[in-house]
């Protein structure tokens, strides 16, 4: 077992192997040498660290993906799957913590599924529907936005 | 507890319901809300997300298929008791249902389409709305059939829409690489149904930050296909110059049939490539006016300031002239590695000696894509390209060979040829034996010279080995039954490759000293029409790949057979080819007479 502590103070104790899917956790937990020490998790607070960990208890058996799965026909593929869908079923800012946390956690997979998901909440949407939907302010002033729509025309082909 | 909302358009029918979840209790706050901003936030409720996904498969476990029905929901409310979270965010659930009949296939453009219909409906669905939840109350959506589909597909999505608590956006939160991610995933591995140029550009127009990670991306590569979008763009670049550096493709698709027209797009061209720095391919298509005669435009003119760039590395030419285009448009780009040309007909061509004194030293790789070339162009090409290194080819009709022992006599450089539906030479000189001795690379697919001009050993040829070959794969057109001499020079074809590949002299230092000299074993695949040699390091079978409709005899099917094999430790691997007795079956199965 491998005791994990989240930024607020909150223990974890968690199968070395589900928190090895980390290969931040992993580098740690060779570089320490005794799997029985405490590891500290600076950056991630313990509800989404929970989370977390959740995920990789899912996912303990999964082929870890590399850097060189780029051309990975998984990584590739759009489709989610049904457990990560639900998994990713959160508020806007758990799952944007998750995705950081699993890019600080270095966890590809879950970061993959993460991208995907937000992605898929962008795809098809207005402008206007995405700022709505992201709660994003519109930092253009109308000359410039009506500028970027005019020079983004280009990108039609002509 | 749940809080169903459902809402029927058409613009005069809209609804609220709200349906019970036994065993649960309901508890309904109507407040309004401050945020007017998202629709369906008029409405607040406590529920817990899991009951009304349990009680919703429960009553409607029956209406699995039911896809025709046309709703839309969309919620918010209280996530505390969901079982994938632990964060709580409220929200309301909101459930709308279109009475208007809409019959789109695509269930997504279905939805969207029903999100505009609400969208314009809002201010009367809400009064209507406000109507129904006071004369009906909660019994409303009793007996009326949830929408399973919705349910299911579109829950995570709507789940995951609902925005984070503090107000402010957690996605401008993320660093530049994730972000990069998501636009990754999102336009370059075709999430959207139907990509588009515009998708990217929508997206871009939503703030500052998403606008400067998508310009680059919608600006990298452009189509441009008249004159008058060319100088519409050239104007906006004059006025956006920061954009011409984000160009790194431009493809033009110009016509130009009068010498005004012609000097037209050498301005403009010439303004443009000026203003994109980081331009990298520049592919030119040109053709004349309704059928009439095409007139070059001259790029590398030297009565006035032409095209000059040093950033294009790839120059390609489509359109029919007479004239070798890049002893005009070379002078402008000198740094091209790739050039490529395209349906050009050289054969009329006249050379004068100065465009046989232009070199294009940076030129690697010459690309043609059904050309015809002509004595003269294989000359200028030739002479033209000292440091050329891999010549694709595809479509030749003939010539092809003259031209690579044409740039083999003049250059040391090339040593990769690739061909495709290429024919064979027009003459056989001795100037071929320079180009198969040189060659590390020969790949050849569906080429029709397989038994004049693939063995180098056949016939004629004074080719009697390939020394530096490393890689060979010729797919060939041979119909079976071959006859009895083709057979016979394939058989002498393929048995003689072991000779061609000749020893290497150079020991690998990987290797004991004492062993055996190591030799050289190419990459073999040798296919053909009906049937194929495969290759596994060396060993070399001919087996049918008739499909069972093919008129084939049915003897020869499905059949392999080792022509050649490799043999020896892996320190001395040799091959050796195939058996009498093997070769009789195959003679026999091929229906060749025991005396060929």
């Amino acid at each position: 077992m491998v005791k994990l502590t989240s930024s607020d103070g909150e223990s974890f104790d968690v199968e070395k192997e589900v928190a090895e899917r980390s290969v931040l956790i992993k580098n740690m937990i060779e570089d320490v040498g005794d799997a029985s020490t405490e590891i500290p998790i600076p950056n991630v607070t313990a509800n989404v660290l929970k989370k977390v960990l959740e995920w990789c208890e899912h996912h303990k058996g999964d082929p870890i993906l590399a850097n060189e799965d780029d051309t990975d026909a998984r990584k590739k593929s759009t489709d989610i799957d049904e457990w990560d869908q639900k998994f990713m079923q959160v508020d806007q800012e758990m799952l944007f913590e998750i995705i950081l946390a699993a890019n600080y956690l270095d966890i590809k997979a879950l970061l993959e599924v993460g991208c995907k998901t937000v992605a898929n909440m962008i795809k098809g949407k207005t402008p206007e529907e995405i700022r709505r939907t992201f709660n994003i302010q519109n930092d253009f002033t109308p000359e410039e936005e009506a500028q970027i729509r005019r020079e983004n025309e280009w990108a039609e082909d002509r | 507890m749940d809080v169903v909302t459902a809402v029927t358009s058409e613009g005069q029918v809209q609804t609220e319901i709200l349906s019970r979840v036994a065993g649960t209790t309901q508890l309904l706050n109507v407040r309004e809300s401050n945020d007017s901003a998202l629709i369906n936030r008029k409405r607040r409720a406590e529920i817990s997300g899991q009951d009304l996904q349990n009680s919703s498969t429960q009553s409607y476990a029956d209406d699995e298929d039911d896809e025709d029905g046309d709703y839309y929901w969309t919620h918010t409310g209280d996530q505390s008791d969901d079982v994938f979270s632990d964060v709580s965010t409220d929200y309301d659930i909101d459930i709308y249902w279109v009475d208007r009949p809409v019959k789109l296939r695509n269930r997504n453009k279905r939805l969207k389409h029903i999100r505009r219909l609400l969208m314009e409906d809002y201010e009367k669905t809400l009064a209507f709305h406000n109507t129904q939840i006071e004369g009906e109350g909660s019994n409303y959506m009793t007996g009326r059939k949830f929408p399973p589909f919705l349910y299911k597909k579109k829950w995570a999505l709507i789940r995951s829409q609902i925005p984070a608590a503090d107000g402010l956006s957690p996605i401008t939160k993320l660093p530049t690489e994730i972000l990069q991610n998501i636009f990754h995933k999102l336009f370059f591995l075709r999430m959207l149904d139907n990509f588009r140029k515009m998708d990217v550009a929508k997206v871009a127009c939503v703030c500052k930050r998403f606008n400067e990670f998508l310009q680059p991306i919608l600006f990298s590569s452009l189509n441009i296909a008249s004159v008058d979008a060319l100088q519409e763009f050239g104007r906006m670049l004059l006025q956006s110059p920061h954009l011409g550096r984000l160009v790194h493709t431009l493809y033009l698709k110009l016509t130009s049939s009068t010498l005004d027209e012609a000097a037209n797009i050498s301005r403009i061209i010439s303004r443009i490539v000026h203003l994109c720095p980081n331009l990298r391919t520049l592919t030119v298509t040109m053709s004349g006016h309704d059928g009439r005669n095409l007139v070059m435009p001259n790029l590398g003119s030297k009565y006035f300031n032409g095209t000059r760039s040093n950033s294009v590395q790839n120059l390609n030419f489509l359109f029919e002239c007479y004239t070798m285009p890049f002893t005009m448009f070379a002078r402008g780009f000198e740094n091209i590695s790739r050039l490529q040309f395209g349906h050009i007909d050289l054969t009329r061509m006249t050379i004068t000696k100065r465009d046989m004194s232009m070199r294009l030293n940076n030129v690697v790789v010459l690309q043609l894509v059904a050309p015809i070339l002509g004595a003269a162009a294989i000359r200028l090409i030739a002479s033209s390209l000292p440091r050329v290194q891999l010549v694709d080819a595809t479509a030749v009709s003939s010539g092809i060979v003259d031209l690579l022992s044409a740039i083999a006599a003049r250059t040391h450089t090339l040593t990769a040829v690739k061909m495709r539906k290429c024919n064979g030479p027009n003459t056989r000189t001795k100037l071929t034996y320079k180009l198969w001795t040189r060659l590390k690379s020969i790949e050849m697919t569906s080429c029709s010279m397989m038994t004049a001009d693939i063995f180098p050993t056949h016939k004629n040829s004074t080719v009697k080995s390939l020394p530096r070959l490393e890689v060979l794969r010729i797919t060939a057109d041979i119909k079976l039954p071959i006859r009895p001499e083709e057979f016979q020079e394939l058989l002498d074809a393929v048995n003689r490759l072991p000779e061609a590949v000749a020893y290497d002299q150079e020991l690998d230092s990987t290797i004991d000293e004492g062993s055996p000299v190591p030799r050289r074993v190419p990459d073999i695949s040798i296919t053909c029409e009906n049937c194929a040699y495969n290759d596994t390091f060396g060993s070399v079978s001919f087996m049918s790949s008739a499909p069972p409709y093919s008129p084939l005899p049915g003897r020869f099917r499905g059949k392999v057979y080792n022509l050649l094999k490799t043999v020896g430790p892996p320190w001395g691997r040799r091959i050796v080819g195939m058996d009498s007795e093997m070769l009789d079956i195959f003679r026999t199965d091929l229906g060749i007479p025991s005396s060929a």
